[in-house]
């Protein structure tokens, strides 16, 4: 399953209890995520999406987007030979 | 000249302020805050509480977060005659006023005055209080006075406040002293939260005990990094976390050859189950060797029971169990079973026997009289067993106490929030471990009050109000929110829940195969 922008934004929402969650609102800055709720973010994803996130990337993550991009990024190292035009 | 042997928290500081008024108490933002400036402060501090109305043996609830004013505020209070009650700083309204409701508070100590007071609690804000000049006399503080209250979870849900005497107190510092092998040549740096025992008693009384540099740092760092730095810059020896923290520093760290940790002598893991995978992996990533110990306390006990001495190596059992250690000295550890002592190897419930035991709960004589066991032993709730050597082994919980992130919950307090919920039927909270690197969380399963009719919109909303709820009430937000079907949560015949039961289903999937799990769907 490929991740989608908006559902990643949910994720993001359902963990820190927020109905609405935008692709460039900062996780720690804007919506006051701490250690734990980054990692309860990471998690869920990964189970979310079958994948597993390498711990040294969530350092460069800052916004859903980043985690979307870099889910997408991810997904994409282990299905070589998908098509991207079919992955939305 | 040497002094004499302080009495109480209040004699420590004005021994320290009156032999070195200028050294530095602690570290605050990479200022130092003087031992000068501790005493006058909180001299001041006790002065306006007095004016406010504070006397001698009234409760003061202080809700502040790490930081100069929580100490003029704790040591202010205890001053000016009072009991001081730390709250975690996030604390809803709800909670403060069930706190002070407990303990019969009338007065709170809060960073900002809010615009109408909470129902029968006068606010005091330090930074708003007029700098008064100290009035003496103060009312006399002696050792067997209650310093503050230490507020945790109860068996019956309710909190309880372990009362822990200036006596109790120094005890408990000059045992972790000699135990941990500590000294006024070492530096302390300390993330930890004051208003919890082992930040506050560990990582403040101590240094302030033995004269040690203290560097101290906000608990809201969102992430693991200022905590390693600040060892790194101020070259710290001594620093303390529960097993989570260490956990996360090795996942937060990009390039950790940044992070130089090699003046750390001793670095306790400790108020949470210990991994041995934590500190190897801390231990591995920072390229440090026996520096990380295990250790193991309770607040009625003021807080530390045992650990290692440093330069100890891990000793772990064939069922992956830490050793927590030897007891400190002058704590006698027992292990009981159906109210009797069992033989080296045996599980039971870990009873202490220590100078340092909490006399019991604040105005709760029913709590405090099943708190004790045998000659002056209180019984901890934790499972465990001593090998032949009296080394010790905590395998477990008697109780569904949940531990959060450091936080200790029983479940009752996250159900009751929950269950007020309108679309909420029945709400069980548990402490799961999934084996992730978030370690041992709250979990919450909630039965929707209506079978059907759920789309997944509605359930996301829904899921999103129960965390607002607990993190409005408890200041913390759930690991994971479940909702379910109506009657999924296993129960006893007498309609009790069975958390144990609720935890195996979920675990071995069972609830996902009976299509209990509404949401979410993965």
């Amino acid at each position: 399953m490929l991740a989608e922008l908006e559902e990643v934004c949910r994720t993001v929402g359902l963990v820190l209890g927020r109905r609405r969650v935008t692709a460039d609102q900062r996780l720690v800055e804007d919506l006051g995520a701490e250690s734990a709720d980054i990692l309860n973010i990471m998690v869920t994803l990964e189970q979310k999406y079958g994948v597993k996130v390498d711990d040294t990337e969530m350092t460069a993550v800052s916004t859903a987007r980043d985690l979307h991009q870099l889910l997408m990024k991810i997904t994409h190292a282990a299905t070589p030979a998908s098509d991207p035009a079919r992955s939305t | 000249m040497p002094q004499p042997r302080p009495q109480t928290l209040l004699d420590l500081l004005r021994q320290r302020a009156e032999l070195l008024p200028q050294q530095a108490a602690f570290f605050w933002d990479d200022h130092p805050f003087s031992f000068d400036w501790l005493w006058q402060g909180l001299n001041q501090f006790a002065s306006e509480l007095r004016r406010r109305g504070v006397a001698g043996g009234d409760r003061v609830l202080i809700c502040l977060p790490n930081g100069p004013d929580f100490f003029l505020a704790f040591y202010g209070a205890q001053r000016a005659g009072a009991i001081a009650v730390p709250l975690f700083p996030a604390s809803g309204q709800a909670r403060i006023v069930a706190i002070a409701q407990l303990c019969g508070a009338q007065f709170l100590v809060h960073p900002n005055t809010p615009a109408e007071d909470l129902p029968g609690l006068q606010t005091i804000s330090i930074s708003e209080s007029p700098n008064r000049e100290p009035q003496d006399p103060f009312p006399d503080t002696g050792p067997d006075h209650v310093a503050f209250l230490q507020y945790t979870s109860g068996s019956t849900g309710m909190p309880k406040g372990v009362m822990l005497s200036h006596r109790g107190l120094l005890t408990n510092v000059e045992q972790l002293i000699a135990g941990m092998q500590l000294s006024a040549s070492d530096c302390f740096v300390s993330w930890l939260p004051v208003y919890h025992d082992m930040g506050l008693i560990l990582m403040t009384i101590v240094p302030f005990f033995l004269g040690a540099k203290l560097v101290l740092l906000p608990t809201a760092a969102a992430n693991a990094r200022s905590w390693l730095s600040a060892i790194a810059r101020y070259r710290a020896t001594v620093t303390a976390a529960p097993d989570f923290a260490y956990r996360m520093a090795v996942r937060s760290v990009r390039e950790p050859a940044a992070y130089d940790l090699s003046s750390l002598r001793l670095a306790l893991d400790a108020s949470e189950p210990v991994r041995p995978s934590t500190i190897e992996g801390f231990e591995r990533t920072f390229g440090l060797r026996n520096v990380v110990i295990a250790g193991y306390g309770l607040a009625e006990a003021t807080v530390g029971v045992s650990t290692w001495p440093p330069g100890s190596p891990l000793l772990v059992d064939g069922r992956g169990v830490v050793s927590v250690g030897h007891p400190f000295p002058h704590i006698d550890i027992r292990i009981i079973a159906e109210g009797n002592p069992v033989s080296p190897g045996q599980i039971g419930e870990i009873v202490v026997r220590s100078p340092a035991n909490t006399r019991g709960y604040f105005g709760d004589p029913e709590e405090t009289a099943s708190l004790f066991w045998g000659d002056a032993y209180i019984r901890t709730g934790d499972l465990g067993y001593q090998d032949d050597l009296g080394r010790l082994f905590v395998t477990g919980r008697l109780k569904n106490i949940i531990k959060h992130g450091g936080e200790t919950i029983f479940p009752q307090e996250a159900e009751q929030i929950v269950d007020l919920l309108p679309f909420v039927r029945r709400c069980a909270a548990v402490g799961i471990d999934s084996g992730g690197p978030e370690g041992e969380q709250l979990w919450l399963f909630a039965e929707l009050s209506r079978p059907g009719g759920h789309g997944e919109s509605e359930c996301y909303d829904a899921a999103v109000d129960v965390v607002q709820a607990i993190q409005a009430q408890l200041g913390i937000r759930p690991g994971r929110v479940y909702l379910l079907r109506p009657r999924s949560i296993p129960l006893t015949h007498n309609g009790k829940t069975r958390h144990n039961a609720l935890r195996d289903l979920f675990l071995s999937g069972t609830l996902r195969e009976r299509n209990a799990i509404l949401f979410p769907a993965y």
